[in-house]
């Protein structure tokens, strides 16, 4: 009787712990799911990442070329210094720049001599100046 | 999720919008960089060009004897006539012990060529500066006098200007071989 009643007993907890390892399985199912989903999210992450990455690359490389091709590009350079600080404008390396200058506003004053004062005595004035820079 | 890929979205935008200006700008700067290298060789080529030309009519304009170029130490170019041979005519040989450079319209022109691949290769501060030389380009020709009369003739003296120096860029005489590159400033 008394070992009758132990069985019971047993069998009782046998079918608790049953009950607990079913709710377990289910977590662990659960969570099973949870992590295939949060993997499968990384894993959209990382290739926006790496397509971020493969971006920046890209932009690095054209960063670079952008830099050489201004670090040639001297005389463009020059000219806005001449505009912007005429008198940091050394005489030798300018001179071919402001014989450029000098050739477009002459061309300019010509085409606009109708509405230039003095435009024979400019346009002297500014022939005259480009021979002595050299373009004679 | 949804957001990761909307931000990644936006900064692969900017940053392609970024490189689309840059490329646009830079392009900008090197048409203008372009056009200032090929307008400052036209310019200066024109004037290499003109002087050439003028001193071809000059040498066509004379009569008898045989023309020489004479370039001074400062690089101011007129024209001469010599009736005897270059190494024996005193006044050349005077001119030459000035550091003047003589030589044939041929050689003028040679010389003229070799100044504009300088002028190619951005070197443009010695030529500019033999232009201005010859800014006012003497029309009336230096003639020489006649083979009686040199002897008395006086030169003037040479410049001792020490800006440049057409030596910088003249090769030895005779002949007028290619200009030597490494004689010009980098």
């Amino acid at each position: 009787m008394e070992a009758y009643g132990k069985v019971e007993a047993l069998n009782e907890k046998i079918e608790k712990l049953k009950l607990e390892a079913a709710t377990i399985e289910g977590k662990i199912e659960q969570l099973k799911k949870t992590q295939g989903q949060y993997e499968a999210r990384n894993k959209t992450i990382l290739e926006q990442f790496e397509a971020l990455n493969a971006k920046a690359i890209e932009v690095g490389r054209i960063v670079g070329t952008v830099e050489q091709r201004l670090k040639k590009d001297t005389l463009a350079r020059d000219i806005l210094n001449l505009l912007q600080n005429p008198t940091s404008a050394g005489y030798e390396e300018y001179s071919p720049l402001v014989l450029v200058l000098l050739k477009s506003i002459s061309v300019w004053a010509n085409m606009n001599k109708s509405k230039v004062s003095y435009s024979i005595l400019l346009d002297k004035n500014l022939e005259e100046a480009i021979r002595y820079l050299g373009g004679n | 999720m949804g957001e990761v890929k909307r931000v990644v979205s936006n900064l692969v935008q900017m940053l392609d919008s970024g490189v689309e200006e840059a490329k646009s700008l830079v392009g900008t700067m090197h048409e203008l960089q372009s056009y200032l290298e090929e307008e400052s060789n036209t310019i200066i080529c024109g004037g290499l060009d003109r002087l050439l030309s003028r001193v071809r009519m000059e040498v066509n304009n004379l009569i008898g004897g045989s023309a020489r170029v004479l370039i001074s130490p400062e690089g101011r170019v007129t024209v001469g006539t010599t009736y005897s041979d270059e190494d024996s005519d005193p006044w050349l040989k005077r001119l030459k012990a000035q550091d003047f450079y003589i030589l044939r319209l041929g050689g003028f022109s040679a010389f003229i060529k070799s100044l504009k691949s300088e002028v190619a290769a951005r070197n443009w501060g010695p030529v500019i500066e033999f232009l201005r030389a010859n800014t006012k380009f003497d029309w009336t020709p230096v003639y020489s006098p006649p083979p009686a009369a040199k002897e008395s003739e006086q030169l003037r003296e040479p410049s001792t200007s020490s800006e440049w120096k057409l030596s910088d860029f003249l090769p030895a005489l005779p002949p007028h071989p290619p200009l030597p590159r490494g004689l010009f400033k980098d």
